[in-house]
């Protein structure tokens, strides 16, 4: 019954990666079916030339420091969300009065369009600085109001028990409130980072910094070479999709307790 | 020796539950409060415990003991094996090495020993109530307070709990407030009992003491029988 039930799943996720597969099949298809009827390399440029491009890209001298500049970008501005929104979101979540302060400001924030953030940083801001502010000002709400939910979801059974077994606060916090927010905060940290990464990259095209993703995209777009424009973007999704996966097997990891069988059935 | 809760006041909004409550917890005995759900016995435990205030009322012969409590639910961390768990509410009274003895001998009593490395989310809900049990017994507590620990459980299951549990009494004895609504608990553990009235604010209708101990109970089952009666004829 057991075997059955892994021989099962192991099936299943065949045929899941089966599915993947052909999607991606599908997707390749309609992008070189609509190269074919646009017809202008200028336009949209067919998958093989793309590729093509892509593999010249990777060539070049400065491709990686490109890379390794804009990911530094995308870390900084989320490392910096992270650090702020969990130490904002816990007095949030604690403390009402501050919560009650606080919550317009984060309204406020949220409902500011991208690019008024993205403007005004360019004024405030050093070339290199203006998409790390404005991935921050994306990301920081989204971890601190995924924080404060989360401390809003805590059992109030298992605070009361640690009430009674005399638990000092330090520890409550560590071993009650933290574990209890670990889901929201993976949820929240996979948001707040592919958010901050598309910021990044579209902050990068407005304020050109030396070496960017997005300094690279404007100056394909301008020479028109819009294979460059398309190689550029599958490789800013690569690096998404990486950390997007990076963060679901910490999850996995962390929340090892929620898998369910064992002895007790 | 006993535990005085005197002349007790509480209400919630449009309710009195207590309106001058007196009672006598005996100390190093299991007493029993029986009667009916919804009546205000959890109520009691937590204002024993200090979880909820009282309006007014002595209770004073409570403050500043160590409690330990099994809730209806296991309460278990989730996130803590079972040996974690009881680790957690031990790790600040005892050095390392009497504290894995202590949390591995409750686990060996409550025949949970095997399982000490795993989640509480991989047993059922018998076994968590197990380590819910062994946790407030390992605790060094001076009076145990159990609500209803027992409830949602099936019959079998039951007996093999109260069994774990008398077994971990037997061994020191401590106070225990025992708050049920099922008769045959009350009849196999209690050595003394209060049966309440069905009505607001809550009274007591009746108290019975047992002086029959639970190996004599268990070996002589007739009498389990008479004290059921009696209590039934109390409600």
């Amino acid at each position: 019954m057991w075997e059955e039930k892994c021989l099962m799943k192991i099936s299943i996720t065949k045929k899941d990666r089966l599915y993947t597969v052909l999607s991606f099949v599908l997707l390749l298809s309609i992008w070189k079916i609509i190269s074919v009827i646009v017809n202008s390399a200028i336009i949209v440029p067919s998958p093989e030339s793309t590729l093509i491009s892509l593999f010249n890209l990777l060539k070049t001298r400065d491709f990686f420091i490109i890379i390794l500049f804009s990911l530094e970008r995308g870390l900084i501005g989320f490392a910096i969300s992270f650090v702020l929104g969990l130490l904002v979101g816990f007095a949030a979540g604690f403390n009402r009065i501050f919560n009650k302060i606080f919550e317009p400001f984060l309204v406020i924030i949220r409902s500011t369009p991208v690019m008024t953030i993205i403007l005004i940083a360019l004024i405030w801001f050093k070339a290199n600085n203006v998409p790390i502010f404005a991935s921050f000002l994306m990301s920081f709400p989204i971890i601190c109001t995924n924080v404060i939910e989360g401390i809003k979801n805590i059992d109030p059974k298992l605070l009361e028990m640690a009430k009674i077994y005399r638990i000092k606060r330090k520890r409550v916090i560590k071993e009650i409130y933290l574990p209890s927010i670990v889901p929201f905060l993976t949820a929240a940290i996979s948001t707040a980072f592919g958010i901050g990464w598309k910021v990044v990259i579209a902050a990068e095209v407005l304020s050109q910094p030396k070496y960017a993703i997005g300094s690279s995209l404007q100056n394909s777009k301008i020479y028109l070479n819009i294979n460059d424009v398309f190689a550029w973007t599958i490789i800013a999704i690569l690096i998404g999709y990486l950390f997007e996966r990076l963060i679901r097997l910490i999850e996995k990891k962390s929340l090892k307790w929620k898998r369910e069988y064992g002895a007790g059935y | 020796m006993a535990l005085v809760i005197k002349n007790l006041y509480k209400s919630y909004p449009k309710i009195s539950i207590f309106s001058g409550l007196n009672m006598d917890i005996r100390e190093n005995k299991i007493t029993c409060i029986l009667g009916p759900s919804g009546i205000g016995k959890t109520t009691l435990l937590n204002i024993i415990s200090g979880i909820t205030a009282p309006e007014s009322g002595n209770i004073s012969d409570f403050k500043d003991k160590d409690f330990s409590y099994i809730f209806q639910e296991p309460r278990l961390l989730y996130w803590k094996t079972v040996y974690e768990n009881i680790n957690f509410v031990l790790r600040d009274i005892y050095k390392e090495k009497e504290l894995k003895s202590r949390v591995n001998n409750y686990l060996e009593i409550v025949g949970l020993y095997k399982y000490r490395d795993y989640y509480p989310n991989n047993l059922s809900g018998g076994m968590q109530q197990r380590v819910s049990i062994a946790r407030a017994f390992a605790y060094p507590s001076e009076i145990l307070l159990m609500d209803e620990p027992f409830k949602s459980l099936d019959a079998k299951l039951k007996k093999n709990l109260l069994h774990s549990f008398m077994a971990l009494w037997e061994a020191d004895k401590r106070t225990v407030v025992f708050v049920t609504h099922d008769i045959e608990e009350a009849a196999y553990v209690s050595d003394f009992v209060y049966v309440l009235e069905d009505s607001f604010p809550t009274k007591i209708k009746n108290t019975m003491q047992i002086d029959k101990s639970y190996k004599e109970r268990l070996d002589d089952y007739q009498s389990v029988r008479e004290i059921k009666k009696t209590l039934v004829d109390f409600f």
